[in-house]
């Protein structure tokens, strides 16, 4: 099932539809035509060529009649005729024979008795003599022969009188013959058969046609006739006498056939022809219409490939690369450009929006610093006025010199805090170990205090990872600084180093491990678990749980992993624990490796 | 075959033997030929054109009538005939001539185009040849029988000349009378001719004292 919905699929099945619907309707329109065309035209030339047939049997009957009267009229063959005697008319007969071009097929005069008394010519034997005996009217009629159809024509040898004195009579005669068949076939184009009562006496055809045309010889009007693998149309006319001869039994007539096959296999090359320039101008309309669908999907495909890219990476920056192609869709550049324009608003919407942010997050923050500070400061206050009193124990001096010392300490944390949540990061990639960045990070968590509540379950074969050391340091510090608190908090008792049994205390276990192309590094403590309320709000700034906290820690260290390309994951029970896991790259993006 | 006939029965006749110095009688009367017969259409010629020649009608209607078997004094040495046919207006005239054996036909030509006299007869074949106007060829006749002579330019022109070897016949003349003179008494088969073929037969007998016999023929 092709995607319709597409717009490539949709124009190019239009266009192509559209070409196959238009070419099949001209082909079908033009081969209809064609084909009754054709077939009137067929039908037309056979009715044609029937009367010229027709019209050439008339003249050749006309000018045999014509010599027949021409002859009859010579004195001399009237004086050799009137003497009764065959010896005498006989040379005449001969001589008028071998005078004709070509020599008729019937030379017979008969005396005023109907006595032959010369004979001449191949179909002299059909004549009956004593035809027409005594009469003066000119017979033409026609006798089925072996050799075809003989047209005799005759006319009276007579004195002009009142009545006139008939003499006898002469008889010319041809044959409608296999010869003459074949000549009207070359005339007219047509195949011609002659035949009488169902049986074809002479044609143009081989003689296999002979018993398929003998069927057709009956038939009114136009017939199909079928043999030697080719159709026929026939038309049969019959030949009758004239001149008030006797018909006699038989019926001759005449056929004439044109092939219909013939004309048939011309049209089916004209049909081919049809067909394969259909073919080709579909093919062409197809390729055109797929070309010019691609000049509007190819800008379109760009388009979408590049809100695909900015979806999956949020690459803003990323642009529609369109080649400028003169043959591709306005409409879809314009697309393009107004995506571009879009992602480069959007862009800058972030980042002026971020800088918001990221203002009024300074405003809280102001708050929240202020009041940082203001504690550390009312407590140095106090150690400075304890200090400017006189007579101070040295207790009391070492102690509000450690307070001020300590109070130094939480305001500068507090302004490093700051300055690393406020400024934007820059990381410095490099190769480095992440089993030993875990190892320091724990060791800096637990500076200066016991670290036997931690346990430490690195993966020995993790490969080198590029990332900032430093900066994935102290997010790892910020999350177990974190833990740290949480199994501080969950201890029953905060004793001495060392009074209480390894077992019995909640402990903090980092485990790296290499899942594909990442690594892993999971933080389990079994502290407090943070309460399903604050879960929501852990990596908003400045919230924080803690009296002490900047509520920085966990928001900066997202930044830091996030920004490293990796992710950080939180499941947290309340009074069970909570298990942060940090998904990172092989490498950070941006490395060039 | 019936001129064959004829023919032969005119040589027959001369076995016939007939007493000498007796009284002659004749047989007279008159054949009527029924069946109308119209001047045959004359066809134009060139020499027509303007003047329009006065037409000669064929006599058609003349007969002849004669001895089928003749007496023997008929064939007695005579002197040669000497006769005339026309050719006028493209036509034979006379239409019939009966003459006896040895007579010479004159053949003039009175047209005014060439004219041919030919025959292919079996009394006689032969051929004058074409001339022009004012010739004439002439033709002994020394066979009996029918002769029917044609003109080879003229289809339509013919003519009839019967040729005997005895002297007892006749031509009817216009209102188809005829009569036959100097036949000793005695039994004859008589026969009337008419174009080109004998019609009827008949038997007549001329007393012993001679005289007059009529004997009418009707040729339908």
């Amino acid at each position: 099932m092709m995607r319709v919905a597409s717009l490539t699929n949709r124009i190019f099945l239009a266009c192509t539809l559209l070409a196959t619907l238009s070419l099949g309707f001209a082909f079908y329109f033009v081969n209809a035509k064609a084909t009754t065309e054709a077939e009137a035209s067929l039908e037309r030339e056979l009715t044609d060529a029937a009367s010229l047939v027709d019209q050439q049997r008339a003249q050749l009957t006309d000018i045999y009649t014509g010599w027949a009267r021409v002859i009859a009229d010579s004195s001399t063959l009237k004086a050799a005729v009137d003497t009764g005697d065959a010896p005498t008319v006989q040379p005449f007969a001969d001589n008028y024979v071998k005078a004709m071009s070509p020599p008729p097929d019937v030379f017979v005069v008969s005396d005023r008795r109907g006595r032959v008394v010369a004979v001449a010519g191949t179909g002299a034997a059909a004549i009956d003599p004593a035809e027409g005996r005594g009469s003066i009217d000119a017979t033409s009629r026609v006798i089925a022969h072996d050799r075809g159809i003989l047209q005799v024509v005759s006319v009276p040898i007579f004195l002009t009188g009142d009545p006139p004195a008939v003499l006898g009579r002469l008889f010319l005669g041809f044959f409608l013959d296999d010869n003459l068949a074949q000549r009207l076939q070359a005339g007219t184009g047509s195949q011609i058969a002659f035949g009488a009562d169902g049986r074809v006496l002479a044609s143009s055809l081989p003689d296999s046609a002979n018993a398929p045309l003998g069927a057709a010889m009956n038939a009114n009007g136009i017939t199909r006739v079928r043999f030697n693998d080719e159709e026929f149309l026939a038309l049969s006319r019959s030949i009758a006498s004239s001149g008030g001869a006797p018909d006699g039994a038989t019926h001759p007539v005449v056929i004439t056939l044109r092939s219909r096959t013939e004309r048939l296999r011309f049209l089916t090359t004209v049909r081919n022809g049809l067909v394969g320039a259909l073919i080709l101008t579909m093919l062409l309309a197809t390729i055109l219409s797929y070309a010019v669908a691609r000049t509007m999907t190819r800008p379109l495909a760009a388009v979408t490939g590049a809100m695909r890219h900015v979806a999956a990476t949020g690459d803003l920056t990323r642009k529609v690369a369109l080649r400028s192609r003169a043959w591709d869709d306005e409409d879809a550049r314009v697309l393009a450009a107004s995506f571009n324009t879009l992602t480069e608003s959007i862009s800058r919407f972030q980042q002026e929006a971020s800088q918001k942010d990221r203002l009024s997050s300074l405003g809280r923050l102001s708050t929240v610093v202020a009041h940082e500070i203001r504690n550390p400061l009312m407590i140095i206050r106090a150690a400075l006025s304890s200090l400017r009193r006189p007579g101070m124990s040295d207790l009391e001096l070492r102690d509000a010199i450690a307070d001020i010392e300590g109070e130094t300490q939480r305001l500068n944390r507090l302004v490093t805090e700051v300055l690393d949540f406020a400024k934007p990061i820059r990381f410095e990639l490099r190769e480095a170990d992440l089993n030993e960045i875990c190892r320091s990070s724990v060791a800096a968590a637990w500076a200066g205090v016991a670290r036997d509540s931690v346990r430490l379950e690195f993966d020995a074969q993790l490969p080198p990872l590029v990332t900032d050391a430093e900066r994935l340091r102290t997010a790892l510090v910020n999350i177990l600084v974190n833990a740290r608190h949480a199994v501080e908090a969950a201890a029953p008792v905060v004793a001495g180093h060392g009074s209480v049994a390894v077992a019995e205390r909640p402990t903090v276990i980092v485990r790296t491990m290499q899942r594909g192309d990442r690594v892993e590094v999971t933080i389990r403590d079994q502290g407090t678990g943070i309460a399903a309320d604050d879960m929501a709000h852990i990596f908003d700034p400045y919230f924080t749980t803690r009296r002490a906290g900047t509520g920085l820690g966990l928001p900066i260290s997202r930044n830091i992993i996030e920004g490293l390309g990796g992710s950080i994951r939180v499941r947290s029970t309340r009074g069970a624990g909570t298990d942060i896991s940090v998904d990172l790259p092989l490498a950070a993006p941006g490395a060039t490796e | 075959m019936r001129k064959v006939i004829l023919s032969l029965s005119l040589v027959i006749t001369a076995v016939v033997a007939v007493p000498a110095q007796r009284p002659l009688g004749s047989i007279r009367g008159r054949v009527d030929v029924r069946r109308v017969v119209a001047a045959p259409e004359r066809r134009p010629g060139v020499a027509d054109l303007g003047s329009p020649a006065a037409r000669d009608v064929p006599d058609t209607r003349r007969a002849v009538v004669y001895l089928e078997s003749a007496p023997s004094p008929a064939f007695e040495e005579r002197e040669p005939v000497r006769m005339s046919m026309d050719q006028r207006n493209e036509t034979f005239y006379p239409h019939v001539l009966a003459v006896t054996v040895g007579a010479v036909v004159d053949f003039p030509n009175s047209d005014s185009t060439y004219h041919n006299v030919f025959s292919l007869s079996k009394a006689k074949r032969f051929d004058l040849g074409r001339y022009a106007r004012g010739k004439s060829k002439a033709i002994v006749f020394d066979k009996p029988g029918m002769v029917r002579v044609f003109c080879d330019i003229h289809s339509h022109m013919s003519a009839f000349i019967l040729v005997f070897n005895h002297p007892y016949f006749a031509t009817t003349d216009a209102e188809g009378r005829y009569r036959i003179d100097n036949l000793p008494p005695g039994t004859y088969a008589v026969a009337a001719w008419h174009e080109g073929e004998t019609r009827d037969n008949r038997s007549v007998t001329i007393p012993p004292q001679g005289g007059p016999v009529d004997l009418d023929f009707d040729i339908p």
